[in-house]
């Protein structure tokens, strides 16, 4: 009785969800969609670092390489682009695969170091490829008369698919198991807990997403370039994302998100100063709440929510 | 296994809580923000004139002056001329420039005009200062229909997003360049000899410099001494230089970033390696830049510009000469002008004269009336109606998209400058060669350095 | 049961077990002495699939078992419980159980195979919601007993059980792993305290230096003068 209408609620929250791009303004599309989008890639990273341990300063590859996927396929080879956002999920989930090979044999500090280089070395190949525009850009050209009313159902998919990702791989075995390579990979290890498998899935989901989300952005912003595509400001923000809302549980990305969104455009009117000042309030915020805000609320208003809420 | 965890009751009535606060927070700031973004009055306020520029970042440098010019223009605009006589509202209405910092990177530049598009509902957008800023946010313009005038930017590289519907450049084109300095070279007859030193810097800048310049130097009988594409921050330039050395190059060219052309010079220098001319490009384009090189250096080298207060051209909003604005400016920031100051004016130009002949802010009518400009600027004549010059259209051939959307574009055309010790500033520019605009000036004769 | 024979493992170059041979029968308690740095870590890891000897065989009810992977060996039935216990801290009791059985294939077993870990370890049940890393030291052992447990072992080998306990509680480990011994379990115990381990099995080996220097019945063992100088402390 009482799990039912918890159900009718997240249902209610859904209905409201979808239905939001047909009220509300342009602007609270676009800000709503980049919310999403941001959302479902620091869910994931989020999970990965916390839980399983993968620090990842690499996801920035997946970006790069689902925008540039979608654009390509469907602007030079005539591919539908739902079907070229899906070609490039699953390309970028087989780069994670053949990366983890590589990667995942290393740990902690050097695995994070390993992926950055790894995202360089992809950039460097973009920033000199010819049939990709090189150092040029590309112009997504055929994303243009795609609406933002649109584009908002995609974004808020792939958020509410990564958070119930999340939310499964927390409560399922492959999660238990990461959790315990997480904690002591060695004795996970002892245990049989088969970590590479483990890892390397967990990767590879996590990659999906953010390739993905590389995708739809490419579609929304309708402009690549190998430097900002690749660059590891994305993962930065994924980073911002997680850790300001509180890294490991899914509301706090949530705020997080919506926090990040909201500086990006709030600060964007201090002239000269849009850096600095968002420097120093995040450096505040985390002075302050170590642990990220959504940490801060729940224990304050001793909620006690199981993780990995 | 069975992993669920028994949920507690309390734990359940707080997330029935948490979900009902998200739930009406969400409607409630949706409801209002709608309600508010769609509440227009039936004359508008301003014009609005959205901006995106590189403040911070990277690209900062670039758009140094972009602030203080906007807020000199929409004082003038508001207070001098009590703003833009609209034929639509038969009034005149005042302008509002909306200035956004980008912080340099390129998707947030898009997200950013998006913002101004869908929030702040500009009327008409700027997109200034190199492609990672220009291309997104005319991108986004082509998405939205909002006109966009694009400068301070390749053509070449812009012209990927075409065909454009709703954005028009006032641009540079690469391939002038290479023959502005070869026309510069061909000038100087016996005294120097044909052989060519060059070094290009290892990116796409670098690379299109060194085709156009391959080309252009076999078509004239130059032979190059090619020391290829070298990676940013290079070290030791000694090997190539004491191959120009011993070929005997009486000239040195190539496209670098300032730090790695410093670098080399000083090296140059200290090697005894002595060309008669040095035409580098990107490297000598801002004061700061040539200063940076060091010592007395940077006498006598050769670079290009757009724009310079000797540009005999004045706005056509306040009727400040070229000369004026870079006062204005200097006694405004105690900094020397850079060329970016007069394309930053320019753009503001073609956008309040094509407001004010739209006559209205149907973003179509503006769009219209920017297609038929046909301005006077402190840049240069804009017009994208008029069609290339002969010579124009022989260097462009090649280039399938500036042939085929001329009617997107006009070039400023590169004068030939050289860098010689100032009275003001350390190092000041003399137009040396004024190539294919006979109305600008040739403030110095061009002097060889040995 | 376990039967090593010959094996030779390196860490890279480095030989740190030479020829190690050794046999544990069905329903036996064995115990394993040496002192610290002697290789009985290195050992264990050989066993359960961590290390890969780089020649000899190591036979497990009759089958190969030294180039399989550590879930294969313990689904065949061997657990091991570490040095250090390794329990995760910040996990549950009854997660920590559940990680236990991450191996297994008698998940399917699992609600029997909890009851049976249960009915060993009372304490547990009534603890199961609680923080492994809250736990006492002597609770900890028990716990790390009882998850190798729940991947029902046929031979179970503890890593120095009694490290770091007080000596009331090292009884208590030992009775338990007496009780488990009766339920069946073939038992390795590890030790570089010698008194508790030959006590109470049935046969020891003494390992030093990486090679096996003594072996033979525990209560023969107890008797050397040679293990009583060096592992019973007495002069």
């Amino acid at each position: 009785m009482e799990l039912k209408s918890r159900y009718i609620y997240i249902v209610i929250l859904l209905a409201v969800l979808t239905s939001l791009p047909l009220w509300v303004g342009g602007f609270l599309r676009d800000a709503l969609i980049l919310f999403f989008l941001y959302l479902a890639a620091a869910e994931v990273w989020g999970f990965m670092a916390k839980h399983a341990g993968i620090v990842s300063l690499g996801q920035q590859i997946f970006i790069g390489v689902g925008g540039y996927t979608t654009a390509v396929l469907s602007m030079y080879f005539g591919i539908p682009m739902y079907a070229s956002v899906i070609i490039s999920g699953l390309l970028g989930a087989g780069l994670a695969g053949l990366l983890s090979f590589p990667l995942l044999r290393l740990r902690g500090v050097y695995f994070a170091i390993g992926t950055f280089l790894a995202a360089e070395v992809i950039r460097l190949a973009f920033s000199g490829w010819e049939f990709v525009g090189a150092g040029k850009g590309l112009i997504f050209r055929d994303a243009y008369g795609i609406p933002t009313t649109i584009i908002y159902y995609p974004a808020l998919a792939l958020a509410v698919i990564s958070i119930f990702l999340v939310y499964l791989l927390y409560h399922s075995k492959l999660g238990f198991g990461l959790r315990s390579i997480g904690a002591d990979e060695d004795v996970a290890c002892g245990l049989g807990v088969n970590t590479f498998v483990c890892k390397a899935t967990c990767f590879i989901l996590a990659s999906l997403i953010t390739t993905l989300v590389g995708a739809v952005n490419v579609i929304h912003h309708t402009y690549l370039h190998p430097t900002s595509a690749f660059s590891i400001s994305w993962t930065v923000n994924f980073l911002f994302v997680a850790v300001i809302g509180g890294v490991g549980t899914i509301v706090g990305p949530i705020i997080g998100s919506a926090l990040f969104v909201a500086f990006g455009y709030l600060f964007a009117q201090y002239l000269g100063l849009s850096l600095l000042l968002e420097g120093l309030i995040v450096l505040a915020i985390l002075i302050a709440l170590p642990q990220g805000v959504w940490s801060a609320i729940s224990r304050k208003l001793k909620l006690n929510l199981k993780p990995p809420l | 296994m069975d992993m669920k965890m028994p949920i507690s009751a309390a734990a359940i009535t707080k997330m029935h809580a948490i979900i009902m606060a998200v739930v009406i927070i969400i409607a409630a700031v949706g409801a209002s923000a709608s309600y508010y973004l769609t509440l227009r009055p039936g004359a508008p306020e301003y014009i609005k004139i959205g901006w995106p520029a590189p403040l911070t970042g990277t690209l900062a440098g670039f758009a140094e002056t972009t602030p203080w010019m906007a807020q000199q223009v929409e004082d003038y605009v508001n207070n001098k001329l009590g703003g833009i006589y609209l034929s639509e509202y038969g009034k005149k209405i005042p302008i509002k420039i909306i200035i956004r910092d980008t912080k340099s990177d390129p998707d947030l530049a898009a997200t950013i005009a998006a913002e101004l598009i869908t929030k702040d509902n500009v009327d008409i957008m700027l997109a200034l200062y190199s492609p990672a800023m220009t291309n997104p946010i005319s991108a986004q313009c082509e998405k939205y229909g909002v006109p966009c005038i694009v400068s301070q930017t390749i053509l070449l590289s812009w012209l990927m997003g075409a065909p454009y519907e709703w954005s028009y450049a006032i641009g540079l084109a690469e391939p002038d360049f290479a023959i502005l300095f070869f026309d510069l070279f061909d000038s100087m007859g016996d005294k120097v000899n044909k052989k060519v030193a060059m070094i290009n810097a290892d990116d796409p800048d670098g690379r299109g410099f060194s085709e156009s310049i391959k080309i252009v130097a076999k078509a004239r009988g130059y032979t190059l001494i090619d020391a290829g594409l070298v990676p940013y921050g290079a070290a030791d330039y000694s090997s190539y230089i004491y191959n120009w050395k011993s070929s005997g190059a009486d000239i040195l060219t190539g496209n670098m970033l300032f730090v790695d052309f410093a670098t080399l010079w000083r090296q140059c220098n200290e090697l005894g390696y002595k060309p008669k001319i040095v035409a580098m490009s990107r490297a000598l384009l801002f004061p700061s830049w040539v200063e940076a090189i060091g010592g007395e250096l940077p006498n006598g080298l050769i670079g290009y510009t757009w724009w310079s207060p000797f540009h005999p051209y004045k706005s056509s909003i306040t009727g400040q000469t070229a000369s004026q604005l870079v006062e204005a400016w200097e006694a405004h920031s105690g900094k020397q002008w850079t060329p970016v100051l007069g394309l930053t004016h320019a753009v503001l130009e073609v956008a309040i004269d094509a407001v004010k002949r739209a006559g209205s802010l149907d973003k179509t009518k503006i769009r219209d009336a920017l297609a038929e400009t046909n301005l006077n600027t402190i840049a240069g004549p804009v017009n994208f109606k008029a069609p290339l010059t002969p010579q124009q259209q022989a260097r462009y051939r090649p280039f399938e998209n500036l042939m085929k959307y001329k009617d997107h574009y006009v070039v400023v055309s590169p004068v030939a400058i050289q860098w010689v010790k100032g009275s003001k500033w350390p190092w000041e520019m003399q137009v040396i060669y004024n190539w294919e605009s006979p109305e600008i000036p040739e403030t110095a004769k061009m002097f060889l350095l040995s | 049961m376990l039967e090593v024979e010959g094996v030779n493992v390196f860490y890279g170059d480095l030989q740190v077990l030479w020829d190690i041979s050794l046999k544990v029968d069905k329903g036996e308690k064995a115990a394993l002495i040496g002192p610290n740095g002697a290789g009985k870590t290195t050992l264990c890891k050989t066993i359960i699939g961590a290390l890969p000897p780089k020649t000899g065989s190591i036979t497990f009810l009759g089958k190969r078992i030294d180039k399989l992977s550590i879930p294969e060996i313990i689904r065949l039935g061997i657990a091991i419980v570490p040095e250090g216990r390794g329990l995760f801290g910040n996990m549950t009791v009854m997660e920590n159980l559940e990680l236990g059985a991450y191996a297994s294939d008698v998940r399917r077993k699992y609600n029997d195979t909890l009851e049976w870990v249960f009915s060993l370890f009372p304490l547990l049940k009534e603890r199961k919601n609680q923080l492994a890393g809250l736990m006492s030291g002597g609770e900890q052992q028990m716990l790390a007993i009882a998850r190798a447990l729940m991947s029902k072992p046929k031979l179970l080998i503890l890593d120095e059980p009694s490290l770091g306990l007080a000596p009331k509680i090292v009884l208590k480990v030992y009775e338990v792993i007496r009780k488990i011994c009766d339920e069946g379990v073939t038992v390795l115990l590890v030790e570089q305290y010698a008194g508790h381990a030959l006590e109470n099995s049935d046969k020891g080996f003494v390992l030093e230096n990486g090679r096996i220097v003594i072996e033979g019945p525990s209560e023969k063992l107890l008797k050397d003068e040679k293990v009583r100088k060096a592992y019973l402390g007495e002069e």
